[in-house]
């Protein structure tokens, strides 16, 4: 009996099961030592994100100006604002956290990398909303912006005055990009486990695994 | 209506919010008192995460 030609999608399936089998990819238990604070902090940042994203949905149907004459345009708004500070603070204290752990550890560069990365996608993405406020606020940020970001030369190609490119860098480019590259983290952490505490790493006693 | 509810804003506010933000200047370093109350507090749940016991309620914990 000879073995079944396997196509692509065949391939792709097994690769992703042979990388994250169902039990790695959504645990029903952790280890000892996550039970600790701050542990916390990073599904509190994807908790944050979830909000935002439902929040700028809305927003993105009604359109950019629909906070400033809408009660309830200015709650969603509000919601996508705090969403925001949350989504920051969290995450800094989430990388204070993985820095004092050096989260890096046990093959564990990539996770540390894509996170580093999300957190200037995420100040991108927070930089084009503040332009896309129209409001004076939002004039005032890129008339003080501009001159430093022509100074790189990228004005050429991210005009920070022209508020119909930052809009669309705010709701396409830049959040599928913090999107994706939050989702790549997530898988990674869950491939290679929560970073173990120093002592445990020496003793080479790693429950994760 | 809206007149009394910011008088209200006005009044509950930890700061007043009704004129130029203040500045912390140290040579060319600049910090606005509000971005330093942040950070404050960051700091403060850093290491209330670090120092505050977990609550072990779940015996789904600790199991591997």
């Amino acid at each position: 009996m000879t073995a079944p030609t396997k196509n692509w999608t065949g391939a792709l399936r097994e690769a992703g099961l042979r990388s994250l089998p169902p039990e790695r990819l959504l645990p029903e238990t952790q280890p000892s030592y996550v039970a600790s604070w701050i542990y916390v902090f990073g599904a509190l940042t994807m908790a944050a994100l979830g909000i935002i994203t439902a929040t700028g949905l809305v927003l993105a149907v009604m359109g950019p100006t629909w906070w400033h004459h809408s009660a309830t345009g200015h709650f969603v708004n509000s919601l996508h604002l705090w969403s925001v500070e949350l989504f920051f603070f969290a995450m800094v204290v989430h990388l204070w956290g993985k820095f004092f752990m050096a989260a890096w550890r046990g093959n564990r560069a990539l996770t540390w990398m894509t996170g580093v990365v999300c957190f200037m996608a995420s100040v991108g993405t927070a930089f084009t909303g503040y332009l896309s406020q129209t409001n004076f606020d939002a004039q005032w940020i890129a008339t003080q912006a501009k001159d430093g970001i022509n100074s790189t030369g990228a004005g050429a190609v991210f005009n920070v005055l022209n508020v119909g490119q930052m809009l669309m860098w705010h709701i396409t480019l830049l959040p599928l990009a913090v999107g994706a590259i939050a989702v790549l983290h997530v898988l990674l952490v869950r491939k290679r486990g929560v970073v173990p505490p120093f002592a445990d790493d020496m003793t080479k006693t790693e429950v994760a695994k | 209506m809206s007149a009394i509810v910011l008088e209200v804003l006005r009044y509950s506010s930890v700061i007043p919010l009704d004129h130029p933000n203040s500045f912390l200047t140290w040579g060319w370093f600049s910090l606005s008192y509000s971005n330093a109350i942040v950070v404050g507090l960051m700091g403060l749940t850093f290491l209330g995460a670090i120092l505050i016991p977990f609550p072990h309620g779940s015996n789904n914990r600790g199991g591997k």
